[in-house]
């Protein structure tokens, strides 16, 4: 089995379990089901239905954290299954190619960034949604401004790497 | 943007708009999950300017098994700086299925590090040309993709297959005045003796007839030889789209063009001067030479011609009989219409000797038709119109041969074309 199956199976069952552990915290069995017809559909027709795995598991985080259950446990779940749907979407794109040519920069490459990129934002979550602090006025401000600049230097960077 | 990053801004869109409803924070931070991953991704798409790829193509033809084959092999070298991922796909030719390899790649390239994509094809007959690839390049997450066009020119030619004929002894109506193996009704210097002449100062020594120059005293006599020249054939290919007929894989045009191969390889080897037209949608013409050179360009040209759909209306007119000599001899290669008449006929008026080889569609399509009582008669009906049409081209002293493409061609030609034509005037 390739290390990215692996890695699939993995972000899967550990997506499953701690979305199931936190419906089952609430007492909400139906989460259970929900989630559990969820999983069926990533192990079955991911291939096939790949936006639909990703979206009904984005609803199903989504509707968890309006009923009351624990945040960590949705904030992974989403981030696993970003990762699922990562791994299943380079799975699709290198089908085309043939078993002896080289993909193995490709994926170190790929794997690398869906790292580094989960967890920065699982970190960012978990720092803001847990650290508190008074922010004054015009350095809230300041970071509006800035957030505004970033926006149109992103979307300048956009135009001009397209 | 791509479909993977629109569908990202949606969940992102989603979420903000679910906790601006519901007035729930988590569903803000939950979507920072997403920001974080579609921003990781903007942020490791290449520029533009410092992408540098050489990309070479190279193009091998081989045969195997009595069939061509053509291995395609990209070479893409990463010359820049950076780190570069990319989706190279390669167009195949029309009608070409591939037996090793693949048309994609997908791909990640160090600085200095290259790769290569590479295929083979059968090809049974044709021109193969590649202009440029396609290849996308973006960062690792395929969320950025930039289309570059790779010049990556190559082109190929599949002769048609040749059947090598024996060589059929010509008797023609006119002769170039080069040296050949055509013998006309003159003496000169020839293999076959052809009669003897007074003596001439200046003969050489070794042709005079001592026989009879002992019975005739004071007087010498010279042997001559029979003069031989060659002759200028010129092959016309009839390629419009409606004279076009197949069955299953089998092709009415591809047996014309193999014919017209097999035909200009035996009159070449024979020393014969020989010129190709190729009347299609647009006319490929190959200028009179002699010799192996002057076979192959014939054959590249065979390997471009096509039937296609959209051709025009009666192209035999468009001959350029401007630019063919008088002295050639005309083979036309052309299942015939009930419209072609004419054209046959300015042939003769214009003075061309001229031999139509008619591959018998009726025959070609008969394996496949019904075998019923209608589908009989109109069968008998289009044969009896295919015959008087024959016959009436044959009336114009036009060599006719009715060929059933099953059978081989070279003694039908050999028939026709070894006896002396008696000439009609017009």
């Amino acid at each position: 089995m390739t290390l990215r199956k692996t890695l699939f199976f993995i972000c899967w069952g550990l997506s499953t379990l701690l979305a199931a552990t936190g419906f089952w915290q609430i007492g909400f069995w139906q989460g259970e089901i929900v989630v559990a017809i969820c999983a069926i559909a990533w192990l079955f027709v991911r291939k096939k239905f790949l936006k639909f795995c990703m979206g009904s598991s984005i609803a199903v985080a989504a509707a968890g954290l309006l009923l009351g259950v624990p945040s960590p446990f949705m904030f992974f779940y989403a981030g696993l299954s970003l990762a699922c749907w990562d791994l299943t979407s380079m799975d699709l794109s290198l089908a085309c190619n043939l078993p002896r040519q080289k993909t193995k920069l490709y994926q170190s490459m790929r794997l690398r960034t869906l790292g580094f990129a989960l967890g920065a934002g699982i970190f960012t979550i978990l720092l803001g949604r847990y650290l508190s602090f008074q922010i004054p006025f015009l350095v809230m401000v300041i970071f509006i401004f800035l957030a505004i600049f970033s926006f149109d230097r992103i979307v300048h960077a956009l135009q001009h790497k397209e | 943007m791509n479909d993977k990053s629109k569908f990202l801004c949606l969940i992102i869109l989603g979420l903000f708009l679910t906790a601006l409803i519901s007035r729930n924070g988590d569903l803000v931070w939950m979507a920072f999950l997403f920001i974080f991953y579609l921003g990781t991704g903007i942020g490791q798409s290449p520029v533009r300017e410092k992408i540098k790829l050489n990309v070479q193509r190279i193009v091998n033809k081989f045969k195997r098994d009595d069939a061509f084959f053509i291995e395609v092999v990209v070479k893409i070298c990463n010359e820049g700086g950076n780190n570069i991922c990319f989706f190279l796909a390669d167009p195949l030719p029309k009608g070409m299925n591939i037996t090793d390899g693949s048309l994609n790649l997908r791909t990640a390239l160090c600085p200095g590090e290259q790769t290569e994509l590479n295929y083979v094809f059968e090809a049974i007959r044709g021109s193969f040309c590649w202009e440029n690839s396609r290849m996308t390049i973006s960062d690792p997450f395929g969320l950025i993709a930039t289309e570059v066009k790779i010049d990556a020119g190559a082109e190929v030619f599949v002769q048609p297959r040749l059947k090598k004929f024996r060589p059929v002894p010509l008797r023609l109506w006119k002769t170039l005045s080069s040296p050949g193996s055509i013998p006309i009704r003159m003496g000169g210097s020839g293999t076959d003796f052809w009669g003897v002449r007074d003596y001439h100062p200046g003969d050489p020594l070794k042709l005079l007839d001592w026989r009879l120059t002992a019975r005739h005293p004071h007087k010498f006599f010279t042997r001559e030889f029979v003069q031989e020249k060659t002759a200028e054939i010129t092959l016309v290919l009839d390629g419009r789209p409606k004279m076009e007929l197949a069955v299953g894989k089998e092709s009415l045009f591809e047996m014309e063009v193999k014919a017209a191969a097999s035909l200009a390889e035996m009159f070449l080897r024979q020393g014969n001067r020989v010129s190709l037209y190729f009347i299609g949608k647009s006319l490929l013409r190959v200028l009179p030479d002699y010799g192996k050179i002057q076979l192959h360009r014939i054959l590249n040209c065979l390997a471009r011609a096509k039937i296609e759909n959209n051709g025009v209306r009666g192209p035999l007119y468009h001959l350029p009989f401007d630019l063919i000599s008088r002295k050639s001899m005309m083979i036309v290669i052309s299942p015939v219409d009930s419209g072609d008449i004419n054209f046959y006929r300015r042939l003769r008026a214009i003075g061309f000797e001229v031999m139509l080889i008619s591959p018998d569609t009726f025959d070609f399509v008969e394996p496949i038709l019904e075998k019923d009582h209608k589908t009989h008669w109109a069968l008998r009906a289009s044969r009896l119109e295919r015959k008087l049409n024959l016959s009436l081209i044959s009336q114009l002293s036009v060599s006719v041969i009715d060929w059933r493409v099953g059978e081989a061609l070279p003694p039908l030609i050999r028939k026709t074309l070894g006896r002396p034509l008696k000439v009609r005037k017009m």
